[in-house]
């Protein structure tokens, strides 16, 4: 009784933790690498739409670039889909997944 | 991607000081002889606009008003400006990107823009590469969830990307070879450039790996008045176009930013 240990006792896991994760999973938008747009470009269209810094957007381009793809927003699906449709609208390659 | 900011001369001036066989690549500006040299038996035929050039590579559209213009203003860079050439790539100038066409790139530009918009008001093909890039899946392993989304937004896209073509070609129109872009303006032309280059890129067949200015001597070797010659040169361009549009932008911001009236 008022001992500490006993008020910090954490609650026993949910009895399906993959179900609630499932669901719980961030929706993220994903740009991926093409042959023709241009690296200042991207960058531009980074900072532009997502009001990244300069530096930040650079990487996210680099990423783009060399990796392949990189994740350039996250959080609920509509707001992902509204990002994706905006980068269409600049040319990017967008697409909308779950991580 | 495509990094051409390396050799960017936003002069318009040789980058490399080589001659490609009459071709002026290095210029990153078409004039008149550029497609002469090329396309002399087919140009009449392309020229919708009449008067709008000659045959002595003459810019005819207001070339002393311009000139007049420039002096008034100051230099746009600060950097001599011969009169033999006048042409040049987007660059800051106060609050707006300035860019100078020959008559023949603004027709390129019309061209481009026109069978975009082409591409945009006509019945879409579903099997054409181009529209897959313009108008790409957004859950391409869900086709139950992308048909919900494109019905949802694919009508608003099209919409937008044919008024920036359109907003691209009434630019042209009142321009008379020089083009003032707002930056409001100039995000409208990137996006527009952007959309024409995906759609020329792909046609060609542009990868990671391809190098245009090798293309376009492979292709010239092949035969110099081929339309794959015409349209590398045409993508070339529009990167470079683009580039500088880019660089114009960036500079315009940093100015307004710092709010110095220099530069």
């Amino acid at each position: 009784m008022g001992d500490v240990a006993d008020t910090q006792t954490l609650p026993t896991p949910t009895t399906d933790v993959a179900e609630v994760s499932d669901v719980d999973r961030v929706w993220v938008t994903i740009v991926w690498n093409d042959p023709v747009n241009l690296m200042s470009y991207v960058t531009w269209v980074f900072q532009k739409l997502f009001g990244y810094s300069r530096d930040k957007a650079e990487k996210l381009m680099l990423d783009v670039h060399y990796k392949g793809k990189a994740v350039v927003s996250s959080g609920a699906r509509e707001r992902m889909e509204y990002d994706a449709s905006r980068l269409h609208g600049y040319g990017l390659w967008a697409t909308v997944d779950q991580q | 991607m495509t990094d051409d900011s390396g050799d960017r001369d936003v002069d318009g001036r040789d980058v490399d000081g080589q001659d490609h066989d009459g071709r002026d690549i290095g210029d990153h500006s078409i004039d008149d002889r550029d497609l002469d040299d090329r396309h002399g038996d087919d140009r009449d035929d392309d020229d919708r606009d009449g008067d709008d050039w000659d045959d002595d590579g003459q810019d005819v559209t207001d070339r002393d008003d311009d000139d007049r213009d420039v002096e008034d203003d100051g230099d746009v860079d600060g950097e001599d400006d011969s009169p033999e050439r006048v042409m040049t790539l987007f660059r800051a100038h106060n609050q707006e990107c300035v860019a100078r066409f020959s008559p023949q790139e603004v027709q390129i530009l019309r061209q481009s823009m026109a069978s975009l918009a082409a591409l945009l008001t006509g019945e879409p093909d579903p099997d054409d590469p181009v529209v897959d890039r313009l108008f790409p899946d957004v859950y391409p392993t869900d086709p139950v969830q992308q048909a919900e989304f494109r019905r949802l937004t694919e009508a608003d896209l099209r919409a937008a990307k044919l008024d920036q073509a359109r907003g691209v070609l009434a630019d042209l129109l009142h321009a008379g070879g020089e083009v003032r872009l707002t930056p409001e303006r100039a995000e409208l032309w990137l996006r527009a450039l952007t959309d024409v280059r995906l759609a020329l890129g792909t046609r060609l067949g542009v990868t990671d790996d391809t190098d245009i200015e090798a293309e376009i001597d492979a292709a010239v070797g092949r035969d110099p008045g081929s339309p794959r010659v015409m349209q590398l040169t045409v993508y070339l361009y529009l990167t470079y176009l683009q580039e500088s549009l880019v660089g114009a932008l960036i500079d315009g911001e940093t100015v307004r930013s710092v709010d110095s009236p220099e530069l």
